[in-house]
């Protein structure tokens, strides 16, 4: 049976805020936000290879609580932030049936790494409306963290990203649909990456909306494998097409909660499992 | 108040789920093997030489399981069936097998008017594993005391989390193999000295550029002669 598997911890840490959301091309309007408390979660023993195979390694996890916010400083002006506040990665202790420990198990803590948006509105009295968006990512984490020095919670490299969204809604306001493309320029002979994908949202009940985001990351593979500073294997070159049901609660007026299940259909250099997302939001 | 009502439940679902370091058992099954780690090209009638051979077992790991030793042709070499002490009766050509636990491993033995010793130096090139690059030559020598393992100074590997280099005998594995350290540096020559009594030029076949926490072979090569 083929197994479908799930995108990596990285996608978390390092393009959150490219996941696509229902924010899309519609800019944020002035003096009006969306902040989101996350807790992410994704726990491995399975590995996409550069190759693309699954294989088999030691159990990694990592756990960030994060928080989301976008801000309309104008009615076409933006900003948009991630902050993972608290990154925890681990590795699992290797030991033999015998109970004899090949190799000791491993742990971060540390801040990852922020990402921070300017989100402008370039079409918005259209059906279609249309968004910029250049987003810095800030090398907040740790990319040589633990005993062993192999543990990351960020990959150690400033890079800055332009994408456009664009979006429509449908059904009368029911249903949304969102569009992405970006391009992220990464340092430090890390290789830049293409990224593109679309999300598909609509009201379930008037409390419950439903979405369904898919996400391409590919690498251009114009860095260097044996130039790059950090020592991750999920570092460099990292490709995914992600695919991400989401269902997000409605308390009240102003806050809700969001759950997400992150599943991957093919990926390189990337965490071969599941991963778990579950926030409380606040609009104003 | 009510706000803080609303983080409480997150707060808490954090603590849960920040994990603890938890524990894999490694089950690394390999396939019975015997190697004879004696090298002579040549052995002079009326001479007698000791040869050796190192089994390793199931998870791959070198045991004592007891070897017997059998010569193609007695007449030509004669062989201790069970000290593998050989002596060249005759001019010709022999195979000397060694068996132990159902595996065996051979090796092709001339009697001739002179001894004559394999080269002290095993060869080989990396190649990547799971598309990871790893290249360059490498070269497994004796020296006093011990052996030394040295990459050419066209080797090159991709940057990764802890690498180790191992000798082993799986391509892919390092169970049972010899870890001689940190890779010293991802590219250029690099020497690796090995000291351990029980480790030969034959005793492992494949030389690995191995992820050791995350148990991912990165490079691999093959010992040749």
């Amino acid at each position: 049976m083929k197994k479908i598997i799930i995108y990596t911890f990285c996608l978390a840490l390092f393009i959150p805020n490219f996941q696509l959301k229902a924010g899309g091309g519609w800019p944020i309007p002035k003096g009006r936000g969306y902040f989101k408390l996350s807790q992410f979660s994704i726990r491995s023993d399975a590995f996409f290879a550069p190759s693309g195979d699954i294989i088999d390694i030691s159990t990694a996890s990592i756990y960030i609580t994060s928080l989301y916010g976008e801000y309309g400083i104008t009615d076409r002006l933006g900003v948009v932030g991630y902050m993972p506040l608290f990154a925890r990665a681990t590795l699992n202790e290797q030991v033999t049936p015998n109970g004899d420990l090949l190799a000791p198990g491993d742990a971060v803590n540390s801040l990852g790494d922020f990402d921070l948006s300017v989100k402008y509105g370039l079409i918005t009295n259209k059906p279609i409306v249309v968004s910029a968006t250049l987003t810095f990512g800030l090398p907040f984490g740790n990319d040589m963290g633990g005993d062993t020095g192999v543990l990351q919670t960020g990959d150690g490299e400033l890079n800055v990203m332009l994408g456009v969204e664009a979006s429509r809604s449908f059904n009368g306001g029911k249903g949304y649909v969102n569009t992405l493309l970006a391009f992220n320029d990464r340092s430090q002979n890390f290789s830049d990456e293409l990224r593109y994908g679309f999300e598909v949202g609509h009201r379930i009940t008037e409390k419950i909306n439903g979405a369904i985001k898919v996400l391409s990351v590919n690498s251009l593979n114009n860095g260097s494998d044996f130039e790059t500073p950090s020592n991750g294997i999920f570092s460099n070159n990292i490709e995914y097409l992600a695919i991400t049901p989401e269902i997000n609660y409605s308390l009240n007026d102003r806050y809700g909660i969001s759950g997400s299940v992150g599943f991957a259909a093919s990926g390189k250099r990337v965490l071969a499992s599941p991963n778990y997302s579950l926030g409380v939001f606040l609009k104003i | 108040m009510k706000r803080f009502n609303f983080l409480s439940p997150l707060v808490l679902l954090s603590l849960l789920v920040a994990g603890c370091i938890g524990t894999d058992i490694v089950e690394d099954i390999a396939v019975d093997q015997l190697n004879i780690s004696s090298r002579i090209i040549s052995l002079a009638i009326g001479e007698s030489f000791q040869f050796e051979a190192d089994f390793f077992n199931e998870v791959g790991v070198m045991d004592d399981s007891p070897v017997s030793w059998e010569s193609t042709d007695e007449s030509i070499v004669s062989i201790d069936n069970s000290t593998g002490v050989a002596t060249a009766v005759d001019f010709g050509e022999v195979f000397i097998i060694a068996t132990a636990n159902g595996t065996r491993d051979s090796v092709e033995l001339i009697a001739s008017n002179v001894t004559e010793l394999g080269s002290p130096e095993r060869v080989g090139q990396f190649s990547g594993v799971n598309n990871y690059s790893v290249e360059g030559d490498f070269t497994l020598a004796e020296i006093d005391n011990g052996l030394t393992l040295t990459f050419g100074d066209n080797f090159r590997s991709s940057n990764g989390p802890g690498l180790f280099v191992y000798l082993s005998n799986s391509p892919s594995r390092v169970n049972g193999g010899i870890e001689l350290g940190n890779l010293q540096s991802n590219s250029g020559e690099q020497t690796y000295t090995i000291s351990d009594p029980n480790v030969n030029l034959d005793t492992y076949n494949h030389v690995l550029v191995y992820c050791k926490p995350f148990g991912v072979a990165f490079g691999t090569g093959e010992l040749s002669n």
